[in-house]
């Protein structure tokens, strides 16, 4: 029988971005998870600690980064989409606008991070605030990285040709920044919004 | 998916999320709503921001695998507590 040519053209998804930079993610998330075990694991032993000091979060900074971080992915996904169209002047508009949103990330990062600590809440009050300073400055880490890397891809979309080289390039970065993207989805709820009955 | 559309329904999961745990009475579903909320945010930005389909399966494999056993741990840390 002869299979009709829709199907027979149908190829293998293509991984988008570095397999690289794949392994690389994978190896992330795994740390993550041991993050987010760690937490619940100490949450069972000291719920009423935990719910104490989660209270004392400021929730409404957290969601502002969490509509930060999802907006900055939507120009990201944009840059690669203009990339993938070799339209040079969109692939540099929405790259500057994915590190010009995300940046606000730090801003509302440092501006929490400073409260706490005029507070007197540091790294060392307790078990959830050495989670929530280890796991958030982890995390924050990861998102200076990836503003790095977008500063690099910037450069090479004015400079180089948007060819299928530059295009792995984009792509991984982008994979990168959603990741970074990813793991604060997980985050704010957990340390956020778990509210104990 | 237009990456529009996933961008306003990430958005609109974020807030519900957050309006679940401001105002919900039945505190430890909301508390579970949120973080299965927070799955399915992860999911859709996998598959739609990252495009990471099923086909070159190990990443994606791994990947939900990952996302199966967080949602699994914290929800259950959270209910054991």
């Amino acid at each position: 029988m002869r299979l009709p040519d829709t199907v027979l053209s149908v190829q293998p998804a293509r991984l988008p971005g570095d397999s690289g930079v794949w392994t690389f993610i994978i190896a992330d998330l795994g740390a993550f998870a041991m993050f987010f075990i760690v937490f619940s694991a100490g949450r069972m032993g000291a719920p009423a600690l935990f719910e104490q000091s989660r209270q004392h979060l400021d929730i409404s900074l957290g969601l502002l980064n969490t509509l930060i971080l999802l907006t900055s992915s939507l120009f990201m996904v944009r840059a690669v989409n203009a990339a993938q169209s070799e339209a040079r002047r969109a692939v540099i508009r929405n790259i500057a606008l994915t590190m010009l949103i995300g940046s606000g990330f730090a801003v509302t990062k440092v501006i929490e991070y400073k409260a706490k600590l005029a507070a007197g809440i540091g790294l060392t009050t307790n078990e959830f605030y050495t989670y929530y300073f280890a796991f958030t400055g982890i995390h924050f880490l990861h998102f200076l990285i990836g503003l790095g890397a977008l500063s690099v891809i910037l450069i090479k979309a004015r400079a180089d040709a948007l060819d299928a080289k530059f295009l792995i390039w984009i792509e991984s970065v982008g994979c990168y920044w959603h990741m970074v993207d990813l793991l604060w989805i997980m985050l704010f709820p957990m340390l956020y919004l778990l509210r104990a009955a | 998916m237009k990456a529009a559309y996933v961008w306003a329904l990430l958005i609109v999961a974020t807030l519900v999320s957050w309006l679940v745990t401001e105002d919900t009475a039945a505190q430890k579903l909301g508390a579970t709503a949120v973080i299965l909320i927070a799955a399915f945010k992860i999911n859709m930005v996998v598959a739609n921001f990252m495009e990471l389909e099923w086909r070159p399966r190990p990443f994606r494999i791994i990947i939900t695998g990952w996302l199966a056993l967080v949602t699994t741990t914290i929800i259950g840390g959270y209910w054991a507590a």
